[in-house]
C-alpha cells in the first residue's frame, strides 16, 4: 500500500470506523483512540496489505483494540441481565427511532453489538463478518439472529409503553 | 406404406389415436372395403374407451404437508427474509403464512425497523493528523536526530550549570557572609530554574508512550483545574453499599438507605446549579440529592426484574439515566491504576477517583 492509498483510505474510512467504534463501545473519547491507532497500524504494516483489503482488515483491528481494551479494564459492557421491560432507560423519551435502536444495542453482548454493526453499517455478508471476528458463518448466523430477536423485543416493549 | 394383412392392425390403431393421415385414411378405408372380413377388427376396436371412475377416491389427508413456517418458527423465517437469505420458495411460503396470519405482519414490520443506520453525520474529526507525507519516514528519522542532539545539549547545559554554580560558591567564598548568602539563594533559585526548564523542554519532546497514557495525562490536568474551583469538591461514588436481595422477597428499604451516591458532597458544598428538572414537590432538594432519589425510585419500580448479580449494572443504568436527564454526562475513563469516571456539568469537570465496580 502507498502513501497515496493509504490518505486515500483515511478520507474513505476513517469516518465508519469511528461511527463503527463510538456505537461499539459508546464513548466517543475511546473510539477516536481507537481509529488512530488503527490507522498507526495500518501504516507501520503497510508494506504488508494490499489497499483492496485494507477496510477488512482496518475493521478487523479496531474490534480487536476494543476487546483488548475492555479485557485489560476488566470493563464488560453486557448488560442483558438488565430488563428492558423498566424506566431505568430514557427510551420512552425518545421519539427518535434510530436513537431508541442505539439503546437497544448497548444492551446487547458484545459480541452480538460488533456483528450487526458490521453487518447493518458496512453491509458485510456473514462470510466477511466471520473474518472480521474470528467466527466461522454459522456462529455469525446465530449471534445475529439472536440480536435481531432481542432488538425487536425491545422495541416492541418501547411501542407496548407508548 | 402399402397397406396390408400383415401391418393394418397398426394402421387401425393410428386411425382411432387420431395420428392417421388424411391419404393413409383414404388408403385404410379402400383396403377395408376389399377386405370385408376385417372390418369385424375395425368395429372392435372403436368400441374400447376407458370412461373415468369419478365415483372412486382415497383419502388424501395423509398426503397433505403442512407448511414449514409455524408460530413457533416465524421469527427464524422473518429475520431469514430481513437478512436476504430465504429462496424463492420460502419468500412465498412466508407469504402465503402471513396473509393466513396476518398478526405476525407487526412481527415482520418490528423486525424491519432493527437495521441499524450509521449517522451520517458523525465525522471522525482528526483525519489530518493521521494522514501521512511521502518520505515522513526521513523527516521523523530527522527529527529523532534533531531531538537527540537536543537532549545531549540539554545534558551539556544541565552539567555546565553545575560548574558554573560550584564556581561561582567557591569564588562567593571571598565575599561577606551576608552578601554571600544572598548570591548563594540566587544562584541556586537559578539553577533550579534552569535545571527544571531544560527537563521540562526535554519530556515535551517526548512523545506520549501510547493515546490511552497521554488522555489520562489530560484527565489529571482537568482534575487539577476543577480542584482550584472554590466550590466544587471530591464526589465519591459508593455502589458498594447497595445490598439488592434475590428477586424472591421484598426488598427492604434499608437495604437501599445506603445508597447515597453524593454522600461525600455535604449540601453546603453543592455547586449551585440550577436543575433543569426539578419537580415543584422536591424543590427543597438540591440537584444531587433529587437525582439519588429519582435513581432510588427507578430501582424501586424495578426490583422484581434486578437480583443480587446484575443489581451494580442496573443502578450505574438508572444512575446515567438520570444524570443524562439531567444533562449531565457520565464518563469512564481509563486511568493508569484502574478506573475513574468524570462527570461533566456544562463547563465543569468533576473527577472521581473511588470508584472500582462501576461498568
Amino acid at each position: 500500500m502507498t502513501s497515496t492509498e493509504y490518505n486515500q483510505s483515511v478520507e474513505l474510512y476513517a469516518d465508519r470506523l469511528y461511527r463503527f467504534a463510538k456505537s461499539r463501545c459508546n464513548d466517543g473519547m475511546l473510539a477516536e483512540d481507537v481509529v488512530q491507532e488503527s490507522f498507526e497500524k495500518a501504516w507501520k504494516s503497510r508494506d504488508s496489505i494490499q489497499f483492496e483489503t485494507l477496510k477488512s482488515w482496518l475493521f478487523k483491528v479496531a474490534n480487536n483494540l476494543i476487546v483488548d481494551h475492555y479485557r485489560k479494564s476488566k470493563y464488560s459492557t453486557d448488560l442483558k441481565a438488565v430488563d428492558v421491560d423498566d424506566s431505568f432507560g430514557v427510551a420512552n423519551e425518545y421519539s427518535d427511532l434510530q436513537t431508541v435502536l442505539h439503546e437497544a444495542l448497548q444492551k446487547l453482548p458484545a459480541i452480538q453489538k460488533t456483528l450487526v454493526l458490521l453487518r447493518d453499517y458496512e453491509g458485510y455478508d456473514y462470510k466477511e463478518i466471520g473474518k472480521i471476528t474470528d467466527l466461522n458463518e454459522s456462529q455469525v448466523k446465530v449471534y445475529i439472529f439472536r440480536a435481531r430477536k432481542t432488538l425487536k423485543s425491545y422495541l416492541g416493549k418501547i411501542e407496548s409503553i407508548i | 406404406m402399402h397397406i396390408n394383412r400383415h401391418n393394418y392392425e397398426a394402421f387401425l390403431l393410428d386411425y382411432f389415436e387420431g395420428n392417421l393421415k388424411e391419404e393413409d385414411k383414404l388408403a385404410l378405408k379402400k383396403f377395408l372395403a376389399e377386405n370385408p372380413e376385417l372390418n369385424a377388427d375395425f368395429d372392435d376396436l372403436s368400441e374400447i374407451k376407458l370412461e373415468e371412475e369419478i365415483t372412486a377416491s382415497i383419502d388424501k389427508s395423509g398426503l397433505f404437508k403442512a407448511s414449514p413456517i409455524q408460530p413457533n418458527n416465524i421469527d427464524d423465517y422473518l429475520i431469514n427474509d430481513l437478512e436476504g437469505l430465504s429462496s424463492f420458495n420460502e419468500k412465498k411460503e412466508l407469504e402465503d403464512f402471513l396473509s393466513k396470519n396476518p398478526s405476525h405482519q407487526k412481527d415482520r414490520e418490528l423486525y424491519a425497523l432493527t437495521i441499524l443506520k450509521a449517522d451520517s453525520y458523525l465525522k471522525y474529526q482528526k483525519k489530518k493528523a493521521l494522514k501521512r507525507k511521502p518520505g515522513f519516514a526521513i523527516w521523523r528519522a530527522a527529527a529523532a536526530v534533531i531531538l537527540l542532539l537536543g537532549i545531549g545539549f540539554s545534558f551539556y547545559l544541565l552539567f555546565s550549570d553545575k560548574h558554573d554554580e560550584q564556581l561561582a560558591a567557591n569564588l562567593d567564598n571571598t565575599l561577606p557572609n551576608e552578601a554571600n548568602a544572598a548570591k548563594q539563594f540566587k544562584s541556586k533559585e537559578s539553577a533550579a530554574l534552569s535545571k527544571q526548564s531544560i527537563i521540562s523542554s526535554a519530556f515535551i519532546k517526548r512523545p506520549p508512550r501510547s493515546h490511552f497514557h497521554k488522555r489520562s495525562i489530560e484527565i489529571e490536568t482537568k482534575y487539577e483545574l476543577a480542584t482550584s474551583y472554590p466550590k466544587t469538591a471530591a464526589i465519591t461514588l459508593d455502589f458498594e453499599a447497595i445490598k439488592l436481595r434475590p428477586k424472591v422477597g421484598e426488598i427492604q428499604k434499608s437495604h437501599l438507605e445506603n445508597l447515597e451516591p453524593f454522600r461525600n458532597l455535604a449540601a453546603s458544598s453543592t455547586p449551585k446549579i440550577s436543575p433543569l428538572e426539578t419537580p415543584a414537590n422536591n424543590t427543597e432538594l438540591n440537584l444531587w440529592q433529587y437525582i439519588a432519589q429519582k435513581t432510588k425510585e427507578s430501582i424501586f419500580r424495578n426490583q422484581e426484574n434486578i437480583d443480587e448479580k446484575s443489581s451494580k449494572e442496573a443502578l450505574a443504568f438508572a444512575l446515567k439515566s438520570e444524570l443524562g436527564k439531567q444533562g449531565i454526562e457520565l464518563k469512564r475513563e481509563q486511568e493508569m491504576d484502574g478506573l475513574a469516571y468524570h462527570i461533566s456539568i456544562g463547563d465543569f469537570e468533576f473527577y472521581t477517583s473511588d470508584i472500582k465496580s462501576l461498568p
